[in-house]
């Protein structure tokens, strides 16, 4: 008997186990302090969870009422996986960081709030502290559900010192495709390419825009990708290939590590490679614009603040109040020194602060005013992880050389189609 | 035995299993069966099979079966004839044994996600171990091997079984141990040869292991899903893509939980019947030794 009633002590224990655990998490917030949840991702490397906490702490302290809780996602799929389970559970978040194609989706599924209301509430110009082609992914079907915060774009990359022994200028990038690919030719060697594009459809969408083509529809229902301009500018990344200037496929991280291992003469790679490479390089090496096809653009990708649905009136404003924090220029210069995204705030380039990490990193200029080039990240519709996901495979088929730029760019078109099928 | 004590014998053993059980239905049954929900459209009321159409004709869930198919078939074949050829060599009476059984085991200690970013980096194509070593050997060495097809899935492969291996070797191993070393030395005073010996003693009496190995391995084949991750994201144009990681993908990164649901429903359909055959079936013809 005894024996049955330990048994049953140890059943009942084991079964509280989990209640007692879950009792005791959460947070212990001070009654009267309304703590606002911040889903946050890192897409780069480096110490940038201790900015983050610092950046919400600082805000908590200048607002004793409010406790920005910065919670770490993950990686940008992580975050919009939290942000989505999170509202879809109807417990949300109050803010979260999203990349362009997944607030697209946030606002498909319903999970966050328009912010046309909360910008009109602080009179004309607010938007004017923004780099205008930083907006371009704050928009969904041509209205504001997003804040810029943390944004990149690419750059070209070169070795100097590669350029000084072929006889090239060491202080002039190409300017044009043509020039690219009369450099590639004279760089590449027998163990180094002449340059290296990462394939994805962010630098894809680069090539078919400056050729004077078109991605989608402002209503994000339709995409445009077997125009002639789109196919001439896979046949033209395709020459480079079949010519040995550059590899078929290269992932961002691949092209870094080549570039600073002599491997490639030149490169396209985010912004956010410059500290890398800066730490890196063993070599003389510069950045410059993104060579100019028919018409001189580059496209800006990274993340932006949104405000969940279904959270208080309370929240939501103390939610506003910390992304217009967040966004003043002494804010977005930590943020951007931490991180190596480019300030969103171009008063930001005034502080001394920032002079200073300038000064010792002139690139970063270089990338601050290629910006007014710049568009969103592309493709900029419904569904636009599928898209996506569909434009970088085919573009990898094409360039392997298994299919033909017209009948592939034909073929993704039909499957983009499909795709957005169900939004037309 | 009276009615009363079997009560009180077999209600205890219920009661403590009962909190694992809560977990296992709240985690494992509970999902596993709205996810047959989920993809028979059968939360809105109808029951439907679009989702499987749409999917099943779709090229991306075809060529993702192929893979899967190649993939499974590759790693496992080599990974469990390595595994047990380890075994028996180290099975012997070598001097080392410890530290090689301990060499050939470690992969398996490491997370796959580790194991995968190691091999990006052997694999390479201009900073890579694996193509400076066949620089040397005079064999082609620019191969771009996870950005290339076939190359991309040969690579998985490679990892697969470098992973694998080791633990397959494991467990053939203590199957080695557990015959009874009189019959080697029996057949021995008999003549036998040591092939003859591996053939008619070592082979039939690991047939329970062996059957066992085939098994998890052929399961672990189509759980992959970690290195293609790290390695492929299913690239180049899908030629890694396979089954988990294409319902990840719909699931997690496409929000299409449709989708995602009716191939994790065919996964799980599929995985249980290998199983379900394979335990009847083969259990006739594996050889116990009780």
């Amino acid at each position: 008997m005894r024996k049955s009633i330990f048994v049953l002590a140890l059943a009942i224990c084991m079964l509280l186990m989990p209640a007692a655990v879950l009792a005791q998490g959460g947070r212990e917030a001070a009654s009267d302090q309304l703590v606002i949840r911040f889903y946050y991702p890192i897409g780069t490397a480096g110490d940038l969870a201790n900015a983050m906490n610092e950046l919400c702490a600082q805000y908590s302290a200048e607002n004793p009422d409010v406790d920005v809780e910065p919670i770490y996602a993950g990686d940008y799929v992580q975050t919009m996986q939290r942000t989505l389970t999170s509202s879809k559970a109807g417990n949300p978040a109050d803010i979260a960081l999203l990349t362009s194609a997944d607030v697209w989706t946030a606002v498909d599924e319903g999970i966050i709030l328009p912010l046309q209301p909360f910008i009109d509430s602080e009179g004309e110009g607010f938007l004017d502290r923004f780099f205008p082609g930083m907006l371009y992914d704050s928009m969904v079907a041509g209205e504001y559900y997003a804040i810029p915060f943390q944004k990149s774009t690419p750059i070209f990359y070169y070795n100097k010192d590669m350029f000084r022994e072929a006889g090239l200028d060491p202080e002039k990038a190409p300017q044009t495709w043509e020039e690219l690919a009369e450099y590639a030719a004279i760089l590449t060697t027998d163990d180094r390419y002449g340059v290296e594009i990462p394939i994805d459809q962010w630098l894809l969408s680069i090539f078919i825009l400056q050729n004077g083509g078109e991605i989608n529809n402002i209503e994000g229902t339709e995409t445009y990708l077997d125009t002639p301009e789109a196919i001439g500018a896979v046949e033209y990344l395709l020459d480079l290939v079949n010519k040995g200037y550059m590899p078929a496929k290269r992932l961002f991280g691949d092209s870094s590590s080549d570039f600073v291992a002599g491997k490639t003469a030149m490169m396209y790679n985010s912004t956010g490679s410059l500290a890398f490479v800066r730490d890196s390089a063993s070599f003389d090496w510069g950045v410059g614009f993104l060579p100019a096809g028919k018409e001189r653009i580059v496209a800006t990708g990274g993340g932006q603040f949104v405000i969940c649905s279904g959270i208080s009136e309370e929240r939501q404003a103390a939610a506003w109040d910390f992304i217009k924090w967040m966004t003043e220029p002494a804010q977005t210069a930590k943020w951007s020194m931490a991180s190596g995204f480019i300030a969103v705030n171009p008063a930001a380039f005034d502080l001394p602060e920032m002079a200073e990490y300038t000064a010792a990193l002139p690139q970063a200029i270089v990338a601050r005013d290629q910006l007014q080039y710049a568009v969103g990240e592309p493709p900029k519709t419904h569904d636009a992880r599928e898209v996506s996901q569909a434009m970088a495979s085919m573009f990898e088929n094409m360039l392997a050389g298994n299919i033909s730029p017209e009948e592939g760019m034909q073929e993704l078109q039909a499957s983009c189609d499909s795709i957005l099928a169900e939004y037309n | 035995m009276t009615i009363s004590k079997k009560l009180r014998t077999w209600g205890a053993a219920y009661l403590l299993i009962l909190p694992s059980f809560i977990f296992l239905v709240a985690f494992t049954f509970y999902p596993i069966a709205y996810s047959v929900v989920t993809s028979l459209d059968a939360a809105s009321g109808g029951i439907g099979f679009g989702n499987y159409s749409k999917m099943l004709s779709s090229t991306e869930f075809q060529q993702a079966i192929r893979n899967n198919i190649v993939y499974a078939f590759f790693s496992t074949v080599p990974a469990v004839l390595i595994g047990l050829l380890l075994a028996i060599v180290l099975n012997t009476k070598m001097k080392g044994k410890g530290f090689y059984r301990f060499a050939v085991f470690y992969p398996t200690i490491l997370p796959i996600a580790t194991a995968s970013m190691i091999w990006v980096f052997l694999l390479s194509q201009s900073i890579g171990l694996v193509n400076h070593l066949l620089g040397i050997m005079g064999l082609p060495s620019k191969i771009d091997w996870v950005n290339t097809s076939p190359y991309a899935m040969v690579s998985i492969i490679i990892v697969y079984i470098w992973k694998y291996s080791g633990y397959y070797m494991l467990l053939f191993l203590s199957g080695l141990q557990s015959i009874d070393s009189s019959l080697y030395d029996e057949a021995y005073l008999e003549g036998a040869s040591g092939w003859e010996r591996l053939r008619m003693i070592t082979l039939p009496l690991l047939s329970p292991t062996t059957f066992f190995v085939v098994l998890i391995a052929i399961v672990n084949s189509f759980q992959a899903v970690d290195q293609i991750y790290v390695m492929t994201k299913g690239g180049p144009h899908n030629s890694t893509n396979v089954l988990l990681y294409y319902i990840y993908e719909y699931g997690f990164v496409y929000w299409e939980p449709e989708i995602a649901s009716s191939a994790s429903t065919l996964l799980f359909a599929f995985l249980l019947i290998l199983t379900f055959f394979y335990w009847y079936g083969g259990q006739r013809k594996v050889n116990y030794e009780r």
